[in-house]
């Protein structure tokens, strides 16, 4: 098994709804995969649905290179008065094989907001996928919080 | 940014869709298993579709499941609440997520 050494690094700033948060990719020289996990969000869907309302993070996966068995874990947290505080994570494993540059995605980590006290918010994503009898890691931590009116 | 929007994507969402759904029609069972849960400390659930695993470790809880649809394999994990009344309330919405994810 070779695991490639993930180097974080600052890499892009980008801008969505007027919140601003950085990427940390990984740079390696072969780096086939990679991971991206947005900004926490609510859903205005599961709003319009019920009365209540969620906290929502989603990242995917890509290689370039046909994979396999891929796990995509994504973590939610917040920012505590003193700590960092884990707040919901999943895990989405694919057995088989995709096509180079499929994404993979998992939508899978949200929360129920129990108040509307804003809370900062960050996510992290983990990916692992098999390429040619070796597995290749990369990981996305959002380093900058988003403020979310939504208590958990 | 396209990426982004993708990622940052509130629409409509199966998953979201179908925890509001089992949220309305099976939250006396689903208060039921968690009242089993907080017992025994671990809970194995038949579905229409599947079966789907629950336990406590330490101060958090966990589920597994195989969806079928496709293959794949997924866990989900969040911190157990202190008291009573909101880890009931956090098992809830845990046993609608989970069965909404083996559904889609």
């Amino acid at each position: 098994m070779k695991n490639l050494k993930l180097i974080a690094a600052f890499s892009s700033v980008s801008v969505v709804s007027g919140l601003t948060f950085a990427f940390v990719m990984n740079n390696t020289e072969e780096n086939f995969c990679k991971v991206r996990v947005g900004s926490p969000h609510l859903s205005t869907f599961f709003q319009e649905l019920n009365d209540s309302r969620v906290v929502k993070i989603n990242a995917y996966s890509m290689c370039t290179k046909p994979h396999s068995d891929i796990t995509l874990r994504v973590e939610l947290w917040k920012e505590g008065v003193l700590l960092k505080r884990f707040v919901k994570g999943s895990v989405s494993n694919y057995p088989g094989v995709l096509r180079p540059n499929i994404k993979f995605y998992n939508k899978e980590t949200f929360e129920l907001c129990k108040s509307n006290r804003e809370t900062k918010y960050f996510g992290k994503a983990f990916g692992k996928a098999l390429i040619e009898g070796e597995w290749y890691t990369s990981t996305h931590v959002v380093r900058i919080s988003t403020p979310v009116k939504c208590g958990t | 940014m396209s990426e982004d929007r993708e990622l940052n994507s509130s629409s409509e969402d199966a998953v979201l869709r179908d925890v509001s759904l089992l949220l309305q029609d099976h939250r006396s069972r689903y208060e039921e298993q968690a009242s089993k849960i907080l017992e025994s400390g671990s809970l194995s659930v038949t579905t229409q579709v599947g079966e789907i695993r629950y336990w406590i470790k330490g101060r958090r809880i966990y589920y597994s499941l195989v969806r079928l649809s496709d293959g794949t394999f997924h866990e989900g994990k969040a911190p157990l609440p202190f008291m009573r009344k909101r880890k009931v309330d956090e098992f809830v919405f845990f046993f609608a997520q989970s069965e909404a994810i083996e559904r889609n």
